[in-house]
């Protein structure tokens, strides 16, 4: 019972991060989108670490965390460059590129 | 426990050296200048490579509690994977768009992604996979905002969020299949996968396409390739050839693994698998003919290139592989070649569009008849390097039956033709544009050099490689039985 709640929590952060990323506009809206969607795997890989009794999947957690980390910070020097260099924060202001 | 890690150490030298290396290149970059850093690199390098050559004929050993594995088809790898650092290398010490106070950062962080490489081809474990993508995309984040124009931070944001989205997917499906099997490493999940059953089977299914996607990204395969074109203008040249290369071989090692996991659902997958690789080169190459900007003609050449390799991986025959190794050792050499010709015009004129090429044979003759090479090698004409690889991928092909395959790659090989041979008209017969004389500096002249060497040495006399391809990688029986053993 409490796994099957667990998943469906796991699935909606998911599908939120997800919607989040699509519909965004603000750069850093995004990039908690994308959080959104690690902790969603990392909530995965804990409720079946437990199921399993498996510890090598909470190791697997502690990594997703750093990592998620790691990709916060370079999202950020990259915004924080764009908004330099465009004078904006909105990803949907980013049109040079085009084709 | 020590024995273990002191055993794995012994078989692991040239990761250890490339890592180290790019740590100390990354930490040196910030107080020395990047002549420095360069010697590191170059140092950290011929290291690696001299410790890859003496493990050179691997039995197939698990290593770290069988988080990497040491085999033939890594082996071959990270070869690829260390000749792209070395050759983008020379290319990112000669290009002048890149600042030179940055220059040793760059240098730093492209050691990095050739570490991220490296892993990538031998991880054996869903951990590691993720681990090796991750620091293989956010040294590339990175990289390609490393122009100080507003076009670079664009593209840069760009393969952030198409990237995190497409690893944050691919991550989602590896923690669901963990969730259906129990299993983290690649040869228990494949043998807890033949043993799975009907409900659980199509939410394995649902998983394994979850986790493509992200390979399926790194690789730009349609319809996860719009970020490419975008991308590759916006990055630095150096960055772009790179991108053009680096995580296409890498990527595809994975593929092969995961496939070979899978390989319970792949009946399910191979018709979409089969589908999308057709569709990848046609796009690819549709797109491709009315491009005016070189590294956006170059994005979708590379996609249909990628089309073409993926179908040495759906026949799923030792052939297919062989086939697939060899274009892909071929793909390195020309499309490398040609980037840094191209960096030689961009560093001299400071534009990117098609024009920068009228007149090139005037200014610049051993140039222009070196890019028309690797054009002519891409566009797959006897009796280049190219031809050889394009030849073996159809044959693998017609070999399994599937001659529709071969004669929708053929097919599409004559449309590239028309793109490739235009640049080629441009530099030969257009009127010029500039006439003074244009001289690329020596590591750029050194890479192409030693990419001539090999699209036309390799083309003529490939023997010794294919016999070396096929003493290592062909197996009896199952496709790749050599990559992962129960």
């Amino acid at each position: 019972m409490a796994v099957r709640t667990l998943v469906l929590l796991a699935e909606a952060l998911f599908c939120l991060g997800v919607y989040g990323l699509l519909t965004r506009r603000h750069a850093v809206g995004l990039l908690l989108s994308i959080e959104l969607i690690l902790n969603a795997a990392a909530l995965n890989f804990v409720l079946f670490s437990r199921v399993f009794d498996q510890v090598a999947a909470q190791a697997f957690t502690l990594f997703i965390i750093a990592l998620a980390a790691c990709e916060a910070v370079v999202g950020l020097a990259i915004i924080i460059r764009l908004t330099r260099t465009a004078q904006t924060i909105y990803a949907d202001e980013a049109t040079v590129l085009k084709g | 426990m020590g024995l273990v890690l002191g055993e794995s150490l012994r078989a692991w030298w040239p990761e250890a050296c490339l890592g180290l290396g790019s740590l100390l290149a990354v930490l040196l970059s910030a107080f020395v200048p990047a002549k420095t850093v360069r010697a590191v690199a170059w140092a950290a390098l011929a290291a690696s490579a001299l410790a890859l050559w003496r493990t050179t004929a691997p039995t197939p050993t698990d290593i770290f509690y069988g988080v990497i594995v040491c085999d033939a088809l890594g082996l071959a790898f990270r070869w690829l994977a260390l000749g792209t650092v070395a050759l983008v290398l020379l290319m990112v010490v000669g290009a002048r768009e890149i600042e030179e106070a940055y220059r040793g950062e760059a240098i730093g962080l492209l050691l990095f992604v050739g570490f991220g490489l490296l892993l990538l081809s031998e991880a054996n474990h869903l951990l590691m996979a993720y681990l090796a993508l991750e620091l293989v995309s956010l040294g590339s984040y990175l990289l390609v905002g490393f122009l100080p124009q507003r076009r670079s931070a664009e593209a840069a944001l760009k393969y952030l969020l198409f990237g995190a989205l497409a690893s944050g997917v691919m991550l989602f499906g590896m923690s669901l299949l963990f969730g259906l099997t129990g299993e983290l490493s690649f040869p228990a999940l494949a043998s807890s996968l033949a043993g799975i059953g009907s409900p659980m089977r199509e939410a394995a299914l649902l998983a394994a396409l979850l986790m493509l996607v992200g390979v399926a990204f790194k690789i730009s395969m349609v319809p996860f390739h719009l970020w490419t074109p975008d991308v590759y203008e916006g990055a630095p040249v150096a960055v772009t050839a790179f991108l053009s290369v680096g995580p296409k071989v890498a990527g595809l090692a994975l593929l092969l693994r995961l496939c070979e996991v899978l390989q319970p659902l792949w009946p399910a997958l191979a018709p979409m698998v089969l589908g999308l690789t057709v569709l990848t080169m046609t796009l690819g190459n549709l797109a491709a003919l009315t491009q005016t900007n070189v590294k956006r003609l170059l994005a979708y050449s590379t996609i249909a290139q990628v089309g073409y390799l993926l179908i040495g991986f759906v026949v799923q025959t030792p052939a297919g592989l062989q086939a697939l190794i060899v274009y892909l050792t071929a793909y390195l050499f020309m499309n490398l070649g040609l980037f840094a010709c191209v960096q030689a015009l961009v560093n001299d004129t400071g534009q990117e569009s098609l024009t920068v090429f009228q007149g090139l044979y005037r200014r610049a003759p051993w140039l222009a008849l070196s890019t028309a090479l690797f054009l002519l090698s891409l566009a797959g004409l006897p009796p280049l390097f190219g031809f050889i690889g394009k030849f073996m991928l159809f044959d693998a092909a017609i070999q399994t039956g599937q001659g529709w395959l071969a004669i929708a790659a053929i097919l599409n090989s004559a449309m590239a033709v028309y793109y490739y041979v235009n640049i080629i008209r441009l530099m030969y017969a257009a009127p010029t544009g500039a006439t003074t004389a244009l001289r690329p500096c020596l590591g750029l002249r050194v890479a192409a050099g030693v990419c001539v060497a090999a699209v036309l040495g390799l083309g003529l006399w490939p023997s010794p490689l294919l016999a070396r391809v096929q003493a290592r990688l062909s197996v009896e029986g199952r496709a790749y039985s050599a990559i992962i053993r129960p």
